[in-house]
């Protein structure tokens, strides 16, 4: 849509938009500048909010991290490399496989008619199963993990992230399907190709610029997972936010550190954003007009 | 965990009949492994969960006792319970509601201008993006009392220091602040997308029957991408019940219950000290308000549909 | 620039340390060869850093994994010391961090389930009966028998406050290398000063108690010095408040209502049932104690002190109260002893300006046995050091396949020389609890303690671990569920939710539940073990 706009509007409109990035940067950069301040910097009675010239910044912050810390704080995340290794693995396995199982899922969806079930009604299932609540599977997971004693290993994050995304994807990746042409599959078919040709040679290929979208989300949401990592994980399997989360309490949080830690936490989402962000935003929105 | 998910508006499949005849068994091995995933590790540990809402397992204890009703009959009788209940429903309402508003206000200026439009749209993304927990430390900083940039911004404007995480009411809505912080980009980007794909034909016309800009809003538009806007609020509403990230890190339930809201208070009256029964029961208790909730709004939505 | 500073401060600082570790080192290690006693004299860190007459062990491929909370404070101190333990005895040190508020969950979930493959704890000393119940800790017993010669382990230069913490029923489950009691910090300056003395007895027709002794002349003294009771101006560094304490959720908060409470409600040894010290929050027969007279007046005072002496926003953790003392805005705290070793940080404008005295008492006390108040004699003050969490606890769990090298590493770690290091540290959260952290100031006064200072601030905190009416914080199967739940009604107290009273009667009704839950009578006899008593 666009219409001719008025000039009072358009001004307005900037504002509202100014305002609005603001709102939305401003944490991003306190972030940013609290991650490279002394501890003395961060406990000043005032706030102070430009480098250079209202503090110092230093990078100690980030040496505690990486374990060149000093006195107590050597390796102030542990083993950052196991980290970040459990939380990569878990996030980009659990992606994987919700493509994959959530490709053919939504390609049966948009392809198939199911008599009995009812096409909408299968999608409705699941996405009803997005409103589960992951409190309510705590526990179980936690007692069956536990009994045939996989808690805190990387491959039961990848079953779990796997799950929580898979509705996710099959609804993103149906509308996709649904806006590709049927006919070259046809065609192919015609020619011999099967059902599975015709999945595998024609339809995934030109589907891959939705498959992207989707794994890149499976990957962001389950970067993030908080509550099945803490719950499920102890030290081998645990991922960067519950890492993150420890400096919650006890002599209070540094700050310092904890922006530091924390923009490292930040950083692959981030870079996603940056990269392939008009993409994700068109994918987050995609099915919401269908 | 918490995501942006689209729709429920669907169109029809576009399934072809000429080729059922083939499509026989691959229509089941295509979808089946899906679904078959998510029974096993959504469904069947769910229902493995209820029994535990009959048994007690708790620090110190190598098995699970039975004990009837105890559970059930605690939750029932615990104000915590009840009060996290009602405070749950309004950081729900509060949180899916401002999003709304400012979701769609900063759409329709989004709308207004063509400059810029396209980076800002990934700069207002950003929020949704970001994990969490790195997040909530980051509003735990800037809600500081005394060294927070917040309250500084108001002492240099004379006003009050605001105790954000400490005062009753404060800290629930500091929560709803956060929440607005990193959700309403969904609402925003998804009523962009619903304007855009407006037809520019009906303002055309209207305008050309001297319709103000306000009557265009009101009259024409609203009533266009009002299903969608439902169902977006709907989702976000569903993402917002299961909060519990931002409460761990920001107030940890406090002061006293203030923000004990459902999930972090089946954790911290159940998990955190042990008591596995006791969990799975409050974890029961969520799944069938949301359920009741959830078939509300879908009844709601029905009628909006239809009419 | 002032960052610059503090960054070659540090450097200089770990070089040192470094320095010193290597020559203990050396000293350990010559030691060995047989050299002794000699050399040990001149090991940098003090005499205490006591030379071993036998071989260090050969742990040459062990492996001990150590769990405890995330953060330097106290997992810091592993990491540190880790280096050193494996140059002396081939065997690596790791530690395993979980969240703080998790913890508990964390521990149980890994002795239930058996993952995590531990092989020492490094935790709360109150979840010991939790962990002795489920046998999934051993006893310490049979090592220190073994070891009771030993320099490193030194038993004599243990108080026997710390030895009745670390024991439960009888036995030794746990070593502490810690110590966790409360104590009370002032501004001495403050409280010394004719000008301060002067206005405040204009207002409040009172000396100024220097320090105060009884909790009734602590909260008067906090009011005065806050902006309501008129003498906010002491502060140099800004608007003066009188008193801090932690108050958010989730943030240990309740424990800092136990100086408050226990005076009250604590009777003294001599007229308590069969002379026990430190019946507290239940009695012997797992009544709870908490909606009592007396507990409920010292909540009151609490609540009261907070609302008219402590600065607003009531979202003060422990860093604040740390912080808000050194940073010179607040007069005094009741708080573990960290504010002490913080005062002479670099940030700190409070260096030697701090006084420690052991948390105030009471001159009435709420007989719980008879129901009704007792006042004490003229001029006697009945005080009752409280011991919150007891200090962090070492524990070598019965999944380690290698307990002699995990007793290696505990003993070793809590020496007198090492323990020494970490305890003058400001950046760990340990305590000194060792009789010889009192006479080895070395490590204090490169730490940049003044002697005097230190010394003051090591005996107040030894004096509370060994005083006849320390109470020790409940050790019971279930304790993080007893503590949950304290915490909870103390914060809605706090928080002004509910009314003292209310809070503690709903606090008992739940308590109740939980002993009933737990079983009555398996808890009444646990609770005896803790507190020493025949069943």
């Amino acid at each position: 849509m666009s219409l001719s706009i008025g000039r009072g509007t358009k001004i307005l409109s900037y504002i509202v938009l100014i305002a609005w990035a603001f709102f939305t940067l401003f944490p991003l950069y306190w972030t940013i500048i609290t991650s490279v301040k002394t501890q003395s910097a961060v406990s000043a009675p005032n706030p102070t909010f430009i480098p250079w010239v209202q503090f110092e910044p230093t990078l100690q912050p980030f040496r505690d991290i990486f374990g060149e810390g000093e006195g107590y704080g050597v390796s102030g995340m542990g083993d950052v490399a196991r980290l970040f290794r459990n939380s990569f693995s878990a996030a980009f396995f659990s992606a994987l496989f919700a493509v994959v199982l959530g490709a053919m899922a939504a390609y049966a969806l948009s392809r198939f008619r199911y008599r009995r079930w009812r096409n909408n009604d299968i999608a409705f299932w699941f996405i009803s199963q997005r409103m589960m609540p992951p409190i309510a599977l705590v526990v179980p997971y936690f007692l069956l993990f536990g009994r045939v004693g996989l808690l805190d290993s990387v491959p039961v994050l990848i079953a779990v992230y796997t799950a929580m995304n898979l509705p996710l994807v099959i609804w993103l990746l149906r509308d996709y399907f649904q806006d590709l042409p049927i006919e070259i599959e046809e065609a192919s078919m015609v020619d011999g190709t099967s059902r599975y040709g015709a999945f595998f040679r024609v339809a995934l290929p030109l589907a891959v610029p939705g498959l992207v979208v989707a794994f890149l989300f499976a990957f962001v949401f389950a970067w993030n997972e908080f509550l099945f990592g803490l719950t499920l994980t102890i030290d081998q399997a645990k991922t960067l936010p519950v890492q993150l989360a420890g400096n919650v309490t006890l002599r209070g949080p540094r700050y310092w550190d904890i922006a530091a830690q924390g923009l490292v936490v930040m950083l692959p989402p981030l870079i996603i954003a940056l990269l392939v962000g008009r993409y994700i935003v068109r994918g987050l929105t995609l099915g919401a007009v269908k | 965990m918490s995501t942006a998910q689209p729709a429920l508006a669907t169109p029809a499949p576009r399934a072809t009949a000429s080729r059922r005849g083939m499509d026989g068994y691959a229509k089941y091995i295509f979808l089946l492994p899906a679904m078959l995933y998510l029974l096993i590790l959504g469904l069947f540990p769910l229902l493995f969960s209820l029994r535990l809402v009959f048994g007690a397992w708790n620090a110190g204890q190598k098995n699970v006792t039975w004990v009837g009703l105890d559970n059930i009959q605690r939750l029932l009788a615990d104000s915590r319970f009840w009060g996290s209940f009602w405070k749950t429903l309004s950081y729900v309402a509060l949180a899916a509601g401002l999003e709304l508003i400012l979701g769609f206000a900063v759409a329709l200026a989004l709308l207004n201008v063509t400059r810029g439009r396209s980076w800002m749209r990934v700069a207002f993304a950003f929020p949704m993006l970001l994990p969490p927990i790195a997040v909530s430390f980051t509003w735990k900083m800037l809600f500081d009392f005394n060294r927070g940039p917040i309250n500084y911004f108001l002492e240099t404007l004379g006003l009050d220091r605001i105790a954000w995480l400490a005062g009753q009411n404060s800290a629930l809505l500091s929560l709803v602040i956060v929440d607005l912080w990193q959700w309403t980009p969904f609402i925003l980007l998804a009523s962009l997308a619903a304007l855009e794909s407006l037809p520019v034909e009906l303002y055309e016309a209207a305008t050309v029957d001297g319709a103000s800009r306000w009557n265009l809003l009101w009259d024409i538009t609203l009533p266009l991408v009002k299903p969608y806007l439902v169902a977006i609020v709907l989702l976000r509403a569903i993402d917002a019940f299961k909060v519990f990230d931002t409460i761990y890190i920001l107030t940890g339930g406090g002061p006293g219950t203030a923000t004990e809201l459902l999930t972090f208070y089946a954790y911290v009256a159940g998990f955190r000290p042990f008591n596995m029964g006791f969990t799975a029961t409050v974890s029961w208790a969520i799944v069938i308000i949301m359920s009741i909730i959830f078939l509300l709004f879908l009844r709601a939505f029905r009628r909006l549909e239809e009419a | 620039m002032a960052s610059d500073k503090t960054f070659w401060q540090y450097i200089e600082r770990r070089e040192l340390a470094r320095e010193r570790l290597k020559a203990s080192r050396r000293t350990l290690l010559k030691g060995a060869a047989g050299a002794g006693a000699l050399l040990a004299a001149g090991a940098p860190l003090g005499s205490s850093r006591i030379a071993r007459a036998q071989d260090a062990p050969n742990l040459e491929g062990v492996t001990l994994r150590v769990f405890t909370q995330t953060g330097p404070f106290i997992s810091g101190p592993i990491k540190f010391h880790a280096p050193e333990f494996q140059e002396l005895t081939g065997a690596t040190v790791e530690a395993i961090e979980a969240p703080n508020a998790d913890l508990f969950a964390r521990a149980q979930q890994v002795a239930q389930t058996g993952s995590g493959d531990f092989d020492i704890l490094l935790l709360a000393n109150t979840w010991m009966p939790d962990f002795v119940n489920l046998e999934y800790v051993v006893p310490l017993q049979p090592f220190i028998d073994a070891d009771i010669e030993n320099e490193l382990l030194a038993w004599d230069d243990i108080p026997d406050g710390i030895k009745r913490k670390n024991s439960w029923a009888g036995t030794t489950y746990t070593f502490i290398v810690d110590n966790d009691n409360q104590t009370m910090f002032y501004r001495k300056d403050i409280l010394d000063d004719p000008q301060w003395q002067e206005a405040y007895n204009a207002a409040t027709g009172n000396d100024l108690p220097n320090p105060p002794q009884t909790l009734t002349e602590f909260v008067e003294v906090a009011k005065f010095f806050a902006p309501n009771g008129g003498g906010a101006e002491w502060s140099d560094a800004g608007t003066g408040y009188g008193f801090i304490t932690c108050v958010l959720r989730g943030a240990q908060s309740y424990w800092y209502s136990y100086p408050w409470t226990a005076p009250y409600s604590v009777v003294p040894t001599d007229v308590a049932p069969d002379g026990t010290p430190g019946i507290y929050i239940f009695d012997p027969d797992m009544n709870p104690l908490i909606a009592t007279e007396g507990y409920v007046r010292g909540l009151t005072e609490f609540v009261d002190v907070i609302q008219g002496a402590m600065k607003p926003g009531l979202d003060a953790d422990r860093a604040t109260v740390i912080e808000d003392i050194i940073n010179g805005t607040t007069l005094m705290s009741l708080d573990w002893g960290d504010t002490g070793p913080a005062s002479v940080a670099e940030r700190s404008v409070v260096k030697n300006k701090i006084g420690f005295a052991l948390t105030p008492g009471v001159t009435e006390y709420f007989d719980w046995q008879t129901s009704t108040w007792v006042t004490m004699p003229d001029g006697e003050i009945h005080q009752t050091p409280t011991h919150a969490y007891n200090g962090w606890s070492y524990y070598i769990t019965n999944q380690t396949p290698n307990p002699e090298a995990a007793w290696e590493w505990i003993k070793w770690h809590a020496s007198p020389g090492i323990s020494s290091f970490d305890v003058a540290s400001p950046d760990s959260g340990y305590q000194p609890w060792r009789n010889s952290h009192a006479t080895n100031l070395e490590p204090w006064i490169s730490a940049g303690w003044d002697e005097a200072e230190a010394r003051a601030y090591i005996e107040t905190i030894l004096a509370a671990t060994d005083h006849p009416n320390a109470v020790f914080d409940p050790r019971l199967p279930g304790a993080a569920r007893y503590q949950e739940t304290l915490e909870l009604y103390t914060n809605q107290a706090i928080a002004g939710e509910l009314t003292p009273q209310q809070a503690m009667d709903e606090c008992t009704t739940a308590f109740n539940g939980i002993t009933d839950e737990l079983g009555r009578d398996a808890q009444i006899a646990a609770y005896r073990a803790h507190l020493g008593m025949a069943s």
